[in-house]
């Protein structure tokens, strides 16, 4: 994947949702990424920290939460997270499985609250 | 509301107290895919080829596999007998349309540095398309992506078919290696297999491997040169073509 493209999409994101809370900055945003997301997780914290200038998230952190990889086995109906990249059900050892999460990159909310003061006035 | 009324402070220290006061932190949940319009525009896409019988087919592999070779076989296979059009994308060149021109309408894609194709370039591609060559419906329109195995695996190009190609000097042992290429294919196709009396590549080994990630891939083992397995994988492209116009839609796989 590409991590710069996706966390300049993201900070976009970021900036309409934060439309609705004018006067405020962005303080967190919370990101979910799964193993199948395509996405490395250190190049995304890389890529924001670069491209959050001049955004509402200026002054924001950036957690990355790990999404587990959960597979559903068509055979068992088992839904279970798996540890690694397994696509073989833990229960019955059913190969035909269902992916239902850990393939997607989410951006799943955003804080906010005032903003720091960008120089004293004093 | 007016932009003025923000919460930077301008005025007094007083003003920019109360102003202040409505700025409480707040959780916001969003829970959405930043690429979710682009995911739309994809599914458009395959919605409209659906609508006109034309099954989109996204070809992926490393570089050299035989993506070219394969399409230029089908091509020749099918003679006039399909209507197949193809959108091919390089970094650099048009070596591959080159190479494709003889045997159907095909439109170059140049990435210019870019390591995989995104929908964008698709809908552009099919614009040049449909403009240099008329708008008739196709059997078949295959993107021919970059050459690489990992950033194609991320991208929802709009087609129903997802194909990787596995070369046989490559390895039987790929499979493990590139888990989402193989996970969000339909089909594997095992090219050069002229080469397999000289390799130690195991027909097996690649098949257990590959289904050991995503069970109900099918795989076609081919060679250009003579050709061979090439009908049974243009058959299969028909069968899917069939089930697109009796109105089952695929996409790519989770």
């Amino acid at each position: 994947m590409h991590e710069a493209s996706l966390v300049a999409r993201l900070l976009r994101m970021v900036d309409e949702w934060a439309e609705q809370s004018p006067g405020c900055a962005v303080t967190e945003v919370r990101v979910r990424a799964g193993p199948l997301a395509g996405v490395e997780p250190l190049l995304v914290a890389e890529a924001f920290q670069r491209l959050r200038e001049g955004t509402r998230a200026t002054q924001a952190t950036l957690t990355i939460a790990a999404e587990p990889l959960t597979i559903q086995c068509r055979d068992c109906l088992l839904t279970v997270r798996q540890e690694k990249l397994a696509f073989v059900c833990p229960s019955c050892g059913g190969r035909r499985v269902d992916v239902l999460g850990g393939d997607q990159f989410l951006l799943e909310a955003i804080v906010v609250g005032p903003a720091l003061p960008l120089s004293s006035t004093a | 509301m007016d932009p003025t009324q923000s919460g930077v402070a301008k005025l007094s220290s007083a003003d920019a107290q109360i102003d202040s006061m409505p700025a409480k932190r707040r959780v916001i949940t969003v829970q959405r895919d930043p690429l979710a319009a682009v995911h739309g525009e994809a599914a458009a896409f395959r919605r409209v080829q659906a609508a006109n019988g034309t099954l989109v087919v996204n070809l992926i592999s490393s570089p050299g596999a035989g993506k070219t070779s394969l399409l230029a076989a089908m091509a020749e296979y099918w003679g006039g007998r399909r209507r197949m059009a193809v959108l091919v994308g390089d970094i650099a060149t048009d070596r591959d349309a080159q190479r494709i021109a003889p045997y159907a309408p095909v439109v170059q894609l140049t990435t210019g540095g870019a390591c995989h194709l995104e929908f964008p370039l698709i809908a552009r591609g099919w614009e040049t398309l449909c403009g240099q060559f008329g708008a008739e419906p196709l059997d078949f329109l295959c993107l021919e992506n970059i050459g690489n195995l990992v950033c194609p695996a991320s991208h929802d190009l709009g087609e129903h078919l997802r194909v990787l190609l596995l070369s046989t000097t490559e390895g039987d042992d790929k499979p493990a290696k590139y888990p989402k290429a193989f996970r969000t294919s339909h089909a594997v196709v095992i090219s050069k297999c002229d080469l397999l009396p000289y390799l130690p590549f195991s027909l097996a080994a690649a098949t257990e491997d590959a289904r050991s990630i995503q069970s109900c891939l099918e795989l076609f083992p081919v060679s250009v040169r003579p050709h061979t397995g090439i009908a049974e994988w243009c058959d299969y492209l028909d069968a899917q073509r069939n089930k697109l116009l009796a109105g089952e839609i695929c996409r790519p796989q989770r």
